[in-house]
Protein backbone atom coordinates (compact mmCIF):
# COMPACT_ATOMS: atom_id res chain seq x y z
CA UNK A 1 0.00 0.00 0.00
CA UNK A 2 1.61 3.55 -1.22
CA UNK A 3 1.88 5.74 1.91
CA UNK A 4 -1.22 8.63 1.64
CA UNK A 5 0.27 12.37 1.13
CA UNK A 6 -0.85 14.58 3.71
CA UNK A 7 -2.38 17.31 0.85
CA UNK A 8 -5.53 19.28 1.87
CA UNK A 9 -7.52 19.89 -0.33
CA UNK A 10 -8.14 16.10 -1.84
CA UNK A 11 -9.85 14.23 -3.92
CA UNK A 12 -12.14 13.07 -5.29
CA UNK A 13 -11.00 9.51 -4.64
CA UNK A 14 -12.70 6.58 -3.33
CA UNK A 15 -13.49 6.08 0.51
CA UNK A 16 -10.79 4.16 1.63
CA UNK A 17 -8.23 6.38 0.24
CA UNK A 18 -9.84 9.33 1.57
CA UNK A 19 -9.59 8.40 5.35
CA UNK A 20 -6.27 7.59 4.86
CA UNK A 21 -5.05 11.19 3.52
CA UNK A 22 -7.50 12.64 6.38
CA UNK A 23 -5.30 10.27 8.97
CA UNK A 24 -2.16 11.85 7.50
CA UNK A 25 -2.91 14.81 7.28
CA UNK A 26 -4.11 14.84 11.13
CA UNK A 27 -0.85 13.19 11.98
CA UNK A 28 0.91 16.05 10.23
CA UNK A 29 -0.60 19.01 11.29
CA UNK A 30 -3.76 20.68 12.84
CA UNK A 31 -4.74 22.90 10.08
CA UNK A 32 -4.28 24.10 6.59
CA UNK A 33 -4.33 27.55 5.05
CA UNK A 34 -6.41 27.21 1.96
CA UNK A 35 -7.44 29.17 -0.74
CA UNK A 36 -11.05 29.05 -1.86
CA UNK A 37 -12.20 29.86 -5.05
CA UNK A 38 -14.85 32.66 -3.34
CA UNK A 39 -13.92 34.53 -0.23
CA UNK A 40 -10.08 34.00 -0.29
CA UNK A 41 -7.57 32.21 2.49
CA UNK A 42 -9.05 30.07 5.32
CA UNK A 43 -7.58 28.02 7.76
CA UNK A 44 -8.64 24.48 8.03
CA UNK A 45 -9.16 22.84 11.32
CA UNK A 46 -8.31 18.72 10.68
CA UNK A 47 -8.35 17.67 14.53
CA UNK A 48 -11.18 16.93 16.92
CA UNK A 49 -10.03 18.83 19.55
CA UNK A 50 -8.90 22.36 17.82
CA UNK A 51 -12.27 22.08 16.19
CA UNK A 52 -14.28 21.93 19.93
CA UNK A 53 -11.84 24.70 21.08
CA UNK A 54 -12.72 27.31 18.20
CA UNK A 55 -16.49 26.53 18.38
CA UNK A 56 -16.71 27.32 22.36
CA UNK A 57 -14.61 30.17 22.02
CA UNK A 58 -16.48 33.49 21.61
CA UNK A 59 -12.97 35.70 20.24
CA UNK A 60 -14.43 33.46 16.89
CA UNK A 61 -17.40 35.56 15.08
CA UNK A 62 -19.24 35.52 12.56
CA UNK A 63 -20.62 39.17 12.37
CA UNK A 64 -18.31 40.05 9.54
CA UNK A 65 -20.02 37.65 6.62
CA UNK A 66 -23.42 39.59 7.90
CA UNK A 67 -21.55 42.93 7.02
CA UNK A 68 -20.95 41.72 3.24
CA UNK A 69 -17.64 39.98 3.54
CA UNK A 70 -17.94 36.85 1.16
CA UNK A 71 -17.72 33.21 3.32
CA UNK A 72 -14.33 31.66 1.99
CA UNK A 73 -16.79 28.30 0.49
CA UNK A 74 -16.17 26.32 -2.57
CA UNK A 75 -18.90 28.35 -3.82
CA UNK A 76 -20.95 31.84 -3.09
CA UNK A 77 -22.62 31.14 -0.11
CA UNK A 78 -26.34 31.36 -0.33
CA UNK A 79 -26.61 35.08 0.49
CA UNK A 80 -29.97 35.18 2.55
CA UNK A 81 -28.28 32.39 5.20
CA UNK A 82 -25.87 34.79 5.44
CA UNK A 83 -28.36 37.24 7.35
CA UNK A 84 -29.64 35.27 9.92
CA UNK A 85 -29.08 33.25 12.98
CA UNK A 86 -25.93 31.18 11.95
CA UNK A 87 -24.65 34.26 11.14
CA UNK A 88 -25.00 36.11 14.22
CA UNK A 89 -22.79 36.44 17.22
CA UNK A 90 -24.40 37.43 20.88
CA UNK A 91 -25.91 39.51 22.10
CA UNK A 92 -28.53 39.74 18.56
CA UNK A 93 -27.74 36.23 18.41
CA UNK A 94 -29.20 34.91 21.70
CA UNK A 95 -31.81 37.27 21.66
CA UNK A 96 -32.77 36.00 18.38
CA UNK A 97 -31.90 31.90 19.02
CA UNK A 98 -34.27 32.29 22.28
CA UNK A 99 -36.88 33.31 20.32
CA UNK A 100 -37.75 29.31 19.08
CA UNK A 101 -35.08 27.80 21.07
CA UNK A 102 -38.16 26.66 23.72
CA UNK A 103 -39.70 24.80 21.07
CA UNK A 104 -36.70 22.60 19.76
CA UNK A 105 -35.48 21.36 23.18
CA UNK A 106 -35.23 17.28 23.94
CA UNK A 107 -37.63 17.88 26.42
CA UNK A 108 -40.42 19.40 24.26
CA UNK A 109 -39.60 17.18 20.97
CA UNK A 110 -39.68 13.77 22.99
CA UNK A 111 -43.23 14.78 23.52
CA UNK A 112 -43.81 14.72 19.91
CA UNK A 113 -42.40 11.58 19.16
CA UNK A 114 -45.80 9.65 19.83
CA UNK A 115 -47.11 12.02 16.76
CA UNK A 116 -43.98 11.64 14.67
CA UNK A 117 -44.13 8.01 15.11
CA UNK A 118 -48.14 7.84 13.83
CA UNK A 119 -46.66 9.88 10.42
CA UNK A 120 -44.13 7.55 9.81
CA UNK A 121 -46.38 4.39 10.12
CA UNK A 122 -48.87 6.32 7.76
CA UNK A 123 -46.32 6.99 5.67
CA UNK A 124 -45.20 3.69 4.97
CA UNK A 125 -48.42 1.92 5.40
CA UNK A 126 -49.49 4.18 1.73
CA UNK A 127 -45.84 2.66 0.40
CA UNK A 128 -47.42 -0.37 1.10
CA UNK A 129 -50.34 -0.01 -0.08
CA UNK A 130 -49.61 1.31 -3.75
CA UNK A 131 -46.56 -1.56 -3.34
CA UNK A 132 -43.43 -1.25 -4.65
CA UNK A 133 -40.82 -0.50 -6.19
CA UNK A 134 -41.15 3.92 -4.72
CA UNK A 135 -38.57 6.52 -4.65
CA UNK A 136 -38.25 6.96 -0.90
CA UNK A 137 -37.24 10.64 -1.14
CA UNK A 138 -40.75 11.40 -2.42
CA UNK A 139 -42.67 8.59 -0.74
CA UNK A 140 -41.22 8.93 2.57
CA UNK A 141 -37.82 10.97 3.13
CA UNK A 142 -39.17 14.67 2.43
CA UNK A 143 -42.82 13.79 3.31
CA UNK A 144 -42.03 13.02 7.27
CA UNK A 145 -39.75 15.82 8.55
CA UNK A 146 -42.51 18.28 5.95
CA UNK A 147 -45.33 17.16 7.84
CA UNK A 148 -43.74 17.52 11.07
CA UNK A 149 -42.20 21.35 10.80
CA UNK A 150 -45.47 21.74 9.00
CA UNK A 151 -47.38 20.81 12.02
CA UNK A 152 -45.13 22.67 14.44
CA UNK A 153 -44.73 25.74 12.89
CA UNK A 154 -48.52 25.81 11.59
CA UNK A 155 -48.19 26.06 8.06
CA UNK A 156 -51.57 24.38 6.33
CA UNK A 157 -51.14 21.93 3.39
CA UNK A 158 -51.21 25.03 0.86
CA UNK A 159 -47.99 26.12 1.99
CA UNK A 160 -46.56 22.83 2.17
CA UNK A 161 -46.43 21.84 -0.92
CA UNK A 162 -44.09 24.51 -1.91
CA UNK A 163 -41.52 23.70 0.65
CA UNK A 164 -39.20 22.08 -1.51
CA UNK A 165 -39.21 24.86 -3.88
CA UNK A 166 -38.86 27.50 -1.39
CA UNK A 167 -35.76 25.64 0.48
CA UNK A 168 -34.06 25.21 -2.66
CA UNK A 169 -34.18 28.79 -3.43
CA UNK A 170 -32.73 29.55 -0.05
CA UNK A 171 -30.26 27.01 -0.07
CA UNK A 172 -29.35 27.51 -4.05
CA UNK A 173 -25.37 27.55 -4.78
CA UNK A 174 -25.80 27.34 -8.43
CA UNK A 175 -28.04 26.23 -10.99
CA UNK A 176 -30.56 29.05 -10.41
CA UNK A 177 -31.00 32.65 -11.83
CA UNK A 178 -30.64 35.60 -9.49
CA UNK A 179 -33.81 36.26 -10.84
CA UNK A 180 -35.24 32.62 -9.96
CA UNK A 181 -34.16 33.02 -6.53
CA UNK A 182 -35.67 36.37 -5.69
CA UNK A 183 -39.11 35.29 -7.57
CA UNK A 184 -39.30 31.78 -5.10
CA UNK A 185 -38.20 33.92 -1.80
CA UNK A 186 -40.73 36.76 -2.37
CA UNK A 187 -42.96 34.10 -2.65
CA UNK A 188 -42.25 32.77 0.75
CA UNK A 189 -41.99 35.79 2.19
CA UNK A 190 -45.48 37.22 0.81
CA UNK A 191 -46.27 33.66 1.92
CA UNK A 192 -45.42 33.93 5.65
CA UNK A 193 -46.40 37.71 6.14
CA UNK A 194 -50.10 36.60 5.08
CA UNK A 195 -49.96 34.08 7.16
CA UNK A 196 -48.35 35.35 10.06
CA UNK A 197 -51.20 38.01 9.64
CA UNK A 198 -53.74 36.02 10.10
CA UNK A 199 -51.93 34.19 12.91
CA UNK A 200 -52.36 37.70 15.25
CA UNK A 201 -55.93 38.01 14.67
CA UNK A 202 -56.36 33.93 15.18
CA UNK A 203 -53.41 32.58 17.12
CA UNK A 204 -53.11 29.21 17.25
CA UNK A 205 -50.61 26.62 19.51
CA UNK A 206 -47.65 26.50 16.65
CA UNK A 207 -44.57 27.93 16.70
CA UNK A 208 -45.40 31.45 14.24
CA UNK A 209 -48.32 31.99 16.71
CA UNK A 210 -45.76 32.25 19.04
CA UNK A 211 -43.11 34.59 16.78
CA UNK A 212 -45.57 36.41 16.31
CA UNK A 213 -46.95 37.04 19.88
CA UNK A 214 -42.74 37.20 20.62
CA UNK A 215 -43.20 40.31 18.14
CA UNK A 216 -45.92 41.85 19.82
CA UNK A 217 -44.47 41.85 22.97
CA UNK A 218 -41.05 43.21 22.40
CA UNK A 219 -41.04 46.75 20.41
CA UNK A 220 -37.06 45.84 19.56
CA UNK A 221 -38.49 43.07 16.97
CA UNK A 222 -39.61 43.97 13.33
CA UNK A 223 -42.05 41.87 11.43
CA UNK A 224 -39.29 41.46 8.79
CA UNK A 225 -37.15 39.98 11.46
CA UNK A 226 -39.68 37.49 12.39
CA UNK A 227 -40.52 36.34 8.71
CA UNK A 228 -36.88 36.04 8.58
CA UNK A 229 -36.95 33.53 11.48
CA UNK A 230 -39.48 31.78 10.15
CA UNK A 231 -37.53 31.37 6.56
CA UNK A 232 -35.16 30.03 8.32
CA UNK A 233 -36.92 27.76 9.73
CA UNK A 234 -38.87 26.45 6.65
CA UNK A 235 -35.30 26.55 4.76
CA UNK A 236 -33.35 24.14 7.49
CA UNK A 237 -36.95 22.17 9.12
CA UNK A 238 -36.74 19.63 6.69
CA UNK A 239 -34.44 19.00 4.16
CA UNK A 240 -31.27 18.27 5.97
CA UNK A 241 -33.72 15.49 7.60
CA UNK A 242 -34.64 14.49 4.39
CA UNK A 243 -31.01 14.08 3.19
CA UNK A 244 -30.01 12.31 6.77
CA UNK A 245 -33.15 9.79 6.32
CA UNK A 246 -31.66 9.05 2.67
CA UNK A 247 -28.19 8.72 4.06
CA UNK A 248 -29.19 6.55 6.62
CA UNK A 249 -31.13 3.66 4.49
CA UNK A 250 -28.14 3.92 1.61
CA UNK A 251 -25.44 3.24 4.41
CA UNK A 252 -26.88 0.59 6.26
CA UNK A 253 -28.20 -1.36 2.99
CA UNK A 254 -24.79 -1.16 1.62
CA UNK A 255 -22.93 -2.77 4.78
CA UNK A 256 -24.63 -5.95 5.56
CA UNK A 257 -22.77 -7.04 8.61
CA UNK A 258 -24.22 -3.49 10.12
CA UNK A 259 -27.89 -3.54 8.27
CA UNK A 260 -27.71 -6.88 10.19
CA UNK A 261 -26.92 -5.63 13.33
CA UNK A 262 -29.90 -2.83 13.71
CA UNK A 263 -32.54 -5.55 12.40
CA UNK A 264 -31.76 -7.61 15.63
CA UNK A 265 -32.26 -5.08 17.89
CA UNK A 266 -33.50 -2.17 16.00
CA UNK A 267 -35.46 0.24 18.89
CA UNK A 268 -31.71 -1.03 21.21
CA UNK A 269 -29.40 0.08 18.39
CA UNK A 270 -31.07 3.15 16.45
CA UNK A 271 -30.21 6.37 18.67
CA UNK A 272 -26.25 4.86 18.39
CA UNK A 273 -27.00 3.72 14.93
CA UNK A 274 -28.23 7.28 13.80
CA UNK A 275 -25.51 8.99 15.54
CA UNK A 276 -23.23 6.96 13.40
CA UNK A 277 -24.84 7.95 10.10
CA UNK A 278 -24.49 11.31 10.77
CA UNK A 279 -20.56 11.18 11.56
CA UNK A 280 -19.32 8.82 8.64
CA UNK A 281 -22.65 7.77 6.86
CA UNK A 282 -21.12 9.38 3.62
CA UNK A 283 -18.17 7.21 3.56
CA UNK A 284 -20.40 3.73 3.34
CA UNK A 285 -21.85 4.59 -0.11
CA UNK A 286 -18.54 3.57 -2.64
CA UNK A 287 -19.06 7.19 -3.60
CA UNK A 288 -15.91 9.37 -4.32
CA UNK A 289 -14.96 11.70 -1.77
CA UNK A 290 -12.81 14.76 -1.63
CA UNK A 291 -11.54 17.14 1.03
CA UNK A 292 -12.50 20.87 0.75
CA UNK A 293 -15.10 22.64 2.94
CA UNK A 294 -16.04 22.12 5.73
CA UNK A 295 -18.74 23.77 8.64
CA UNK A 296 -19.28 27.27 7.91
CA UNK A 297 -16.40 29.97 8.93
CA UNK A 298 -15.51 31.90 11.72
CA UNK A 299 -13.24 34.96 11.92
CA UNK A 300 -11.05 35.81 14.66
CA UNK A 301 -11.57 39.06 15.99
CA UNK A 302 -8.50 38.87 17.77
CA UNK A 303 -5.44 37.14 17.50
CA UNK A 304 -5.37 33.77 18.99
CA UNK A 305 -3.03 31.33 19.53
CA UNK A 306 -4.42 27.76 18.44
CA UNK A 307 -2.23 24.45 18.69
CA UNK A 308 0.74 26.32 18.27
CA UNK A 309 -0.25 28.18 15.25
CA UNK A 310 -1.01 32.22 15.00
CA UNK A 311 -4.44 33.18 13.85
CA UNK A 312 -4.19 36.51 13.43
CA UNK A 313 -6.84 39.38 14.32
CA UNK A 314 -9.35 38.76 10.64
CA UNK A 315 -8.25 35.28 9.65
CA UNK A 316 -10.85 33.15 9.03
CA UNK A 317 -10.67 29.33 10.54
CA UNK A 318 -13.38 26.51 9.39
CA UNK A 319 -14.06 22.66 10.92
CA UNK A 320 -12.69 20.16 8.11
CA UNK A 321 -15.73 18.44 9.48
CA UNK A 322 -14.94 14.66 7.66
CA UNK A 323 -11.56 14.98 8.76
CA UNK A 324 -12.21 15.63 12.56
CA UNK A 325 -15.11 13.45 12.62
CA UNK A 326 -12.67 10.70 12.08
CA UNK A 327 -10.54 11.49 14.64
CA UNK A 328 -8.41 8.37 16.02
CA UNK A 329 -7.94 10.00 19.28
CA UNK A 330 -11.91 10.32 20.10
CA UNK A 331 -13.21 8.13 17.90
CA UNK A 332 -12.32 4.01 18.03
CA UNK A 333 -11.37 2.20 14.99
CA UNK A 334 -13.11 5.74 12.90
CA UNK A 335 -12.67 4.19 9.69
CA UNK A 336 -15.36 1.81 10.37
CA UNK A 337 -18.95 1.80 10.46
CA UNK A 338 -20.55 1.24 13.44
CA UNK A 339 -23.90 1.69 14.53
CA UNK A 340 -23.15 0.67 17.95
CA UNK A 341 -20.22 2.85 18.77
CA UNK A 342 -20.81 4.08 22.09
CA UNK A 343 -18.42 7.22 21.91
CA UNK A 344 -19.41 9.56 19.04
CA UNK A 345 -19.05 13.15 19.75
CA UNK A 346 -19.05 14.13 15.91
CA UNK A 347 -19.10 17.74 14.75
CA UNK A 348 -21.37 17.40 11.92
CA UNK A 349 -24.70 19.37 14.32
CA UNK A 350 -21.90 21.92 15.20
CA UNK A 351 -20.82 22.42 18.57
CA UNK A 352 -20.99 25.69 20.97
CA UNK A 353 -23.09 28.77 20.39
CA UNK A 354 -23.88 27.62 16.59
CA UNK A 355 -24.95 24.14 17.58
CA UNK A 356 -28.01 22.90 15.08
CA UNK A 357 -31.19 24.58 17.17
CA UNK A 358 -33.43 21.33 15.33
CA UNK A 359 -30.69 18.84 16.46
CA UNK A 360 -33.06 17.14 19.15
CA UNK A 361 -35.84 17.27 16.41
CA UNK A 362 -33.59 16.11 13.81
CA UNK A 363 -32.02 13.06 15.62
CA UNK A 364 -35.43 11.84 16.95
CA UNK A 365 -36.86 11.81 13.19
CA UNK A 366 -34.11 10.08 12.31
CA UNK A 367 -35.04 7.53 15.09
CA UNK A 368 -38.22 7.26 14.43
CA UNK A 369 -37.90 7.67 10.34
CA UNK A 370 -35.46 5.24 10.11
CA UNK A 371 -36.29 2.32 12.88
CA UNK A 372 -39.81 2.13 11.25
CA UNK A 373 -38.85 1.68 7.96
CA UNK A 374 -36.48 -1.38 8.98
CA UNK A 375 -38.91 -2.52 11.07
CA UNK A 376 -42.07 -2.73 8.68
CA UNK A 377 -40.35 -3.20 5.51
CA UNK A 378 -37.15 -5.80 6.76
CA UNK A 379 -36.55 -6.77 2.80
CA UNK A 380 -36.14 -2.83 2.06
CA UNK A 381 -33.48 -2.60 -0.88
CA UNK A 382 -32.36 -0.55 -3.59
CA UNK A 383 -34.19 -1.20 -6.81
CA UNK A 384 -31.88 1.38 -8.48
CA UNK A 385 -29.23 4.29 -9.10
CA UNK A 386 -30.08 7.00 -6.79
CA UNK A 387 -30.56 10.48 -8.56
CA UNK A 388 -28.31 13.44 -6.77
CA UNK A 389 -29.82 16.82 -6.55
CA UNK A 390 -26.75 19.89 -7.42
CA UNK A 391 -26.54 23.40 -7.13
CA UNK A 392 -28.07 23.11 -3.64
CA UNK A 393 -26.26 23.75 -0.62
CA UNK A 394 -27.01 21.03 1.48
CA UNK A 395 -27.11 18.06 -1.12
CA UNK A 396 -29.32 15.44 -0.87
CA UNK A 397 -31.30 13.59 -4.13
CA UNK A 398 -34.76 13.75 -6.26
CA UNK A 399 -34.96 9.74 -6.77
CA UNK A 400 -33.70 7.07 -4.18
CA UNK A 401 -35.68 3.97 -6.09
CA UNK A 402 -36.35 1.26 -3.58
CA UNK A 403 -38.39 -1.83 -3.35
CA UNK A 404 -39.29 -4.57 -0.63
CA UNK B 1 -42.26 30.24 43.84
CA UNK B 2 -41.72 27.93 46.70
CA UNK B 3 -39.63 29.57 49.70
CA UNK B 4 -37.01 26.55 50.03
CA UNK B 5 -33.67 26.35 48.31
CA UNK B 6 -32.99 24.76 44.35
CA UNK B 7 -30.46 22.62 44.28
CA UNK B 8 -28.54 23.22 40.01
CA UNK B 9 -26.48 20.87 38.64
CA UNK B 10 -24.96 20.55 34.72
CA UNK B 11 -24.56 17.21 33.23
CA UNK B 12 -21.29 18.05 31.42
CA UNK B 13 -21.24 15.22 29.53
CA UNK B 14 -23.99 16.51 28.04
CA UNK B 15 -23.58 19.96 27.82
CA UNK B 16 -23.20 21.60 24.04
CA UNK B 17 -21.84 24.68 25.39
CA UNK B 18 -24.72 26.39 23.67
CA UNK B 19 -24.50 29.26 26.53
CA UNK B 20 -28.20 29.74 26.30
CA UNK B 21 -28.56 29.26 30.30
CA UNK B 22 -25.35 31.86 30.34
CA UNK B 23 -27.46 34.04 28.27
CA UNK B 24 -30.76 34.02 30.66
CA UNK B 25 -29.32 33.87 34.07
CA UNK B 26 -25.75 35.11 33.93
CA UNK B 27 -25.79 34.86 37.61
CA UNK B 28 -26.23 31.46 38.11
CA UNK B 29 -24.11 29.53 35.18
CA UNK B 30 -20.76 30.33 33.82
CA UNK B 31 -18.42 29.02 31.08
CA UNK B 32 -15.54 26.67 32.35
CA UNK B 33 -13.62 24.77 29.51
CA UNK B 34 -16.33 25.73 26.83
CA UNK B 35 -19.39 24.23 29.40
CA UNK B 36 -21.62 25.19 31.59
CA UNK B 37 -21.74 25.02 35.19
CA UNK B 38 -23.68 26.01 38.05
CA UNK B 39 -22.06 29.41 39.98
CA UNK B 40 -23.67 27.82 43.23
CA UNK B 41 -24.97 24.50 44.17
CA UNK B 42 -27.92 26.03 46.11
CA UNK B 43 -29.99 28.77 45.20
CA UNK B 44 -33.06 30.79 46.21
CA UNK B 45 -36.02 29.86 43.54
CA UNK B 46 -35.46 32.21 40.17
CA UNK B 47 -37.10 32.59 37.28
CA UNK B 48 -33.84 32.91 35.28
CA UNK B 49 -32.93 29.31 36.33
CA UNK B 50 -36.33 28.19 35.39
CA UNK B 51 -35.96 30.17 32.11
CA UNK B 52 -32.14 28.34 31.60
CA UNK B 53 -33.79 25.06 32.75
CA UNK B 54 -36.29 25.52 29.77
CA UNK B 55 -33.87 26.74 27.39
CA UNK B 56 -30.94 24.41 27.28
CA UNK B 57 -31.02 22.26 23.84
CA UNK B 58 -29.78 19.60 25.37
CA UNK B 59 -31.98 19.21 28.61
CA UNK B 60 -28.39 19.39 30.35
CA UNK B 61 -29.53 21.34 33.32
CA UNK B 62 -31.40 19.69 36.69
CA UNK B 63 -32.83 21.55 39.12
CA UNK B 64 -34.46 19.98 42.14
CA UNK B 65 -36.36 21.85 45.41
CA UNK B 66 -35.91 21.20 49.14
CA UNK B 67 -37.51 17.97 49.12
CA UNK B 68 -35.53 16.43 46.27
CA UNK B 69 -38.45 17.00 43.80
CA UNK B 70 -37.44 17.76 40.12
CA UNK B 71 -38.45 21.34 39.35
CA UNK B 72 -40.31 21.18 35.70
CA UNK B 73 -39.93 24.17 33.37
CA UNK B 74 -43.16 25.77 32.78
Amino acid sequence: MTVARAEFPFGPVPPAEALQIMRAIRDDRPMTRVTFPVGGECWMLHRHETCRAVLEDRRFVRRPFTDGRPVPYAFAFPAFLTQTLQFMDPPDHTRFRRLVSKAFTLRRVERLRGKVQEVADELVDAMVETGPPANLVESFALRLPIRVIGDMLGVPEDGRGNFVRWSHAMLATSGMTEDEVTEAMTSLYLYLQELMTRKRDDPRDDLLSALVAARDADDRLTDDEIIQIAMLLVAGGFDNTANFIELGVQALLADPGQHAALLADIDGVIPTAVEEILRHGGFVLGREMSGFAGLVPFVASEDVELDGVLIKAGDAVAVDLSTANHDDGVFADSDRFDVTRERNPHLTLSHGLHHCLGAPLARMELQVGIATLFRRLPELKLAGEPVYLEGVLTGGMTDLPVTW
Amino acid sequence: MSGGRWTVEVDRRRCIGNQMCVTAAGDHFVLEDGRSRPVADSVAPSEDVLEALELCPTSAITVRDETGALVEPS
